[in-house]
């Protein structure tokens, strides 16, 4: 079996009221949600689906899959995806590519040739990854836009309603108000349901010990990226004056940085993002080192398709150190129209299909076709 | 002032020498070669494996900002493969934060970039190659507005002719006499014919080869002559300190990638086992350059102006580097002349700068794309333009003739 096409696709899709988050600390104000898929066919025409996280400028990621990484695979033996994976990171390897787009096209086609392999062999793609662990993976509702807190408290209730056990608001905009935000979210849903707060790298490590200190007298169970990134010193020196769980990860990428993050103790609770830190082979591995640190893991997905959630889980399900799994609630016609049937989100719980091949979907062609501008 | 135009120009021309030396000498890569038969170390090739792309000929991108009063600034983001990526980001992303702007504020600008994608990790790597361009084409347009030489906006030039060395000879896994031996020889004294002081072996190919070429090239140019030698990230720590030794006891200024960067940890017990300085060229911004510094595992940094995030980060990390001792020889590679001469505005400004890559091969991308030549050579050293801004004028004809044909296919 060969690799004979790799093709990617830039989509763009309208989602009501996305330009209205340039409030969020976003410095490229958003128009759609957007992605880049990636499709590989196989020469007996079996067909892999994979997506790259790119909210914005997906156009980059797919001159990337086109101009360097597929003239490298094609021909190559889909089945072989660690081999494949190694091919496409000493690509640019030299040249210092260890983060950002080169790393998040790899993601894309990672993830297509587990999609393939899986469907080849017969088997989800979580049997590839070991096998499974988990057939549903807890999730939390994950609010991406800034809300004014009495907006926010009405959201939390509304989240726990419809039966979510978790979720996940944003601070990092004003002290007063984040610590507003922090106590009515707690007061509307009462003690029953984790909260998580995450700053978007707003703090300093000084600020961030204050903010701390609020969440845990309202008892949150992490603080998402209170500092800049590259501040990785920040994040390990947080984590030894504040009793609240440090979160973190989202932004990086592949087992060799996140085997020093997790030896230098930056996180408790490690996100990586399938489709950017190298795809499934890459978060396997970092699974790998997650466990050996004692590192809990907490899936990030944000605004993508379904592809990016799917595979998301079949990698939950199949690494035992999956705590919880982030889940975006808002509607985005990428998730919720491109698959033949939806993602199986019941109960406040993502449950990953048992009897079906590769990532368990069928991609809408006609969906796809809808919103493709490239 | 402001900016009313943002124009990235993918390019390529063939390669007058045929084959770059870089992809001779790693393209190949480790995982591929059948390792020599007489000695073997434990674990060679490196298994991080290196097969990295190379393009057919000389590519890069190039970035031309036009401002209303008329005035043109030139850049350059590092793309010898795939120039179409940068390409794709200046047009698809930055043009956007751009127009409009006074590109006389360079720095706020260049922090406007960086966030665009701070929050998703882009701290090295595409992203960063093209906010070089930009913020190089920016320091142009600056330098040209206010009439003065882009490295007098930097503090002021320490020098104005910048030592450079030949970059690079490959070394051979031939033995003495063989075709390659010879090659190689020829290759080194050609330097030295030409008038560099100094050259860079490329090695990581076998490690008694390496010492073995080494020993060679040393022999055969004596002692005075100034040798380097990179290995670009293709050994393990306990072969880069048995190499390191030798190269030691060779006279060898600096031994470059002798890891793949990841391993920061893996470069300190390297340099604590060595008197050779440590180096690397595959640093990016300056907290990447500052957790190097920190753990002791660099003696040299080699930042690319066009990889590294322009000329206001290469400033950062050399500065950054002199904070800690540590010397400054800014890596180039193979570029266009607006890449050479970018580097050179930061090098001619710097307290730290103690050599400067430069291309040992012809150069399409070289003065040829320029109306006067700037990358002479003598005596071992290379003029900085005193012109405004990069103090060279781009033939924007000879450029666009080069241009890669709209599509993404090469």
């Amino acid at each position: 079996m060969k690799i004979a096409h790799i093709e990617a696709m830039v989509l763009k899709a309208p989602v009501p009221g996305i330009d209205t988050w340039k409030a969020a600390s976003f410095a490229v104000p958003f128009a759609f949600a957007e992605t880049t898929l990636v499709k590989v066919t196989a020469d007996d025409g079996t067909v892999g689906w994979g997506e790259v996280h790119a909210p914005v400028a997906p156009e980059v990621t797919k001159t990337v899959v086109d101009v360097l990484i597929a003239p490298a695979l094609v021909g190559a033996d889909p089945l072989g995806t660690a081999p494949a994976w190694d091919r496409m990171y000493t690509l640019m390897r030299p040249r210092g590519h260890a983060l950002g787009f080169m790393q998040e096209a790899i993601s894309g086609v990672d993830i297509a040739l587990h999609d393939l392999a899986g469907k080849a062999l017969g088997v989800p793609c979580y049997t590839l990854l070991g096998g499974l662990q988990q057939a549903r993976v807890r999730t939390y509702a994950s609010v991406l836009q800034w809300l004014a807190p009495a907006d926010l408290a009405e959201a939390a209730r509304r989240h726990r309603d419809a039966g979510f056990t978790a979720m996940k608001l944003k601070v990092g905009q004003d002290p007063a108000v984040d610590r507003a935000k922090v106590a009515q979210a707690r007061a509307a849903v009462g003690g029953g349901m984790d909260l998580m707060a995450d700053a978007n790298c707003r703090y300093t490590v000084a600020e961030a010990v204050a903010m701390a200190r609020v969440l845990e007298d309202h008892g949150f169970a992490w603080f998402e990226e209170p500092v800049p990134p590259e501040d990785v010193e920040g994040y390990v020196a947080l984590r030894r004056k504040v009793d609240v769980a440090i979160a973190g990860g989202e932004c990086e990428c592949t087992h060799y940085r996140f085997a020093d993050l997790f030896a230098r103790g930056a996180y408790d609770v490690a996100q990586p993002d399938v489709c950017r830190a190298g795809g499934l082979t890459a978060c396997h591995r970092i699974g790998v080192l997650a466990g050996a640190h004692d590192v809990r893991i907490a899936p990030h997905v944000s605004i993508g398709a379904a592809l990016h959630i799917a595979a998301s889980l079949h990698w939950a399900a199949s690494e035992r150190h999956v705590w919880i799994h982030e889940y975006p609630v808002f509607e985005n016609p990428l998730v919720d129209d491109l698959l033949t049937e939806p993602l199986d989100w019941r109960d406040g719980y993502l449950h990953v299909a048992t009897d079906r091949p590769g990532l368990g979907v069928e991609v809408r062609e006609d969906v796809v076709a809808r919103y493709r501008v490239r | 002032m402001r900016i009313v135009d943002v124009e990235a120009i993918a390019i390529s021309a063939p390669n007058p020498a045929g084959t770059y030396w870089g992809k001779a000498t790693w393209g190949g890569g480790g995982a591929d070669r059948e390792p020599l038969a007489h000695w073997r170390p434990l674990r060679f090739p490196h298994p991080g494996r290196m097969r990295p792309s190379y393009a057919h000929g000389f590519e890069t991108t190039l970035v031309r900002i036009e401002t209303d009063t008329g005035l043109v600034g030139w850049g350059e983001a590092k793309a010898p493969v795939a120039p179409r990526v940068a390409k794709a980001i200046v047009d698809d992303l930055l043009r956007d934060l751009l127009l409009d702007a006074d590109p006389r504020r360079v720095e706020p600008l260049w922090e406007t970039l960086y966030a665009s994608m701070r929050l998703r990790g882009h701290h090295s790597g595409f992203l960063l190659e093209a906010i070089s361009g930009v913020d190089i084409a920016l320091w142009d347009l600056a330098g040209k507005a206010v009439g003065a030489p882009i490295h007098q906006l930097l503090g002021g030039a320490y020098r104005d002719r910048i030592p450079v060395y030949a970059s690079g000879v490959p070394a051979t896994l031939d033995a003495p006499g063989a075709p390659d031996h010879e090659r190689m020889l020829a290759a080194a004294a050609g330097a030295r014919e030409r008038g560099f002081h100094g050259l860079k072996m490329a090695i990581g190919l076998d490690p008694l080869a390496d010492v073995a070429s080494v020993a060679a090239v040393r022999a055969h140019l004596g002692d005075g002559f100034e040798l380097f030698a990179d290995a670009a990230g293709n050994y393990d720590v306990d072969t880069a300190v048995r190499v390191g030794r030798e190269l030691e006891r060779l006279g060898v200024g600096f031994f470059e990638a002798p890891l793949p960067h990841e391993f920061i940890d893996g470069y300190a017990e390297v340099a604590r086992a060595l008197a050779i300085p440590l180096a690397n060229d595959v640093i990016t911004q300056r907290y990447q350059v500052l957790d190097y510094l920190k753990r002791g595992a660099l003696q040299v940094v080699q930042p690319d102006v066009c990889r590294a995030g322009g000329i206001t980060e290469l400033r950062r990390i050399g500065v950054l580097a002199d904070a800690f001792g540590v010397a400054c020889t800014p890596h180039v590679s193979i570029g266009s002349a607006i890449h050479f001469v970018a580097s050179f505005h930061v090098a001619a400004a710097l307290p730290n700068l103690v050599r400067h890559e430069f291309w040992f091969g012809e150069n399409p991308l070289g003065d040829a794309i320029l109306r006067r030549p700037a990358l002479r050579l003598a005596d071992g050293a290379v003029a900085v333009p005193d012109a405004p801004g990069l103090g060279i004028e781009v033939d924007e004809a000879k450029v666009r003739a080069l241009a890669l044909p709209a599509g993404v296919r090469a």
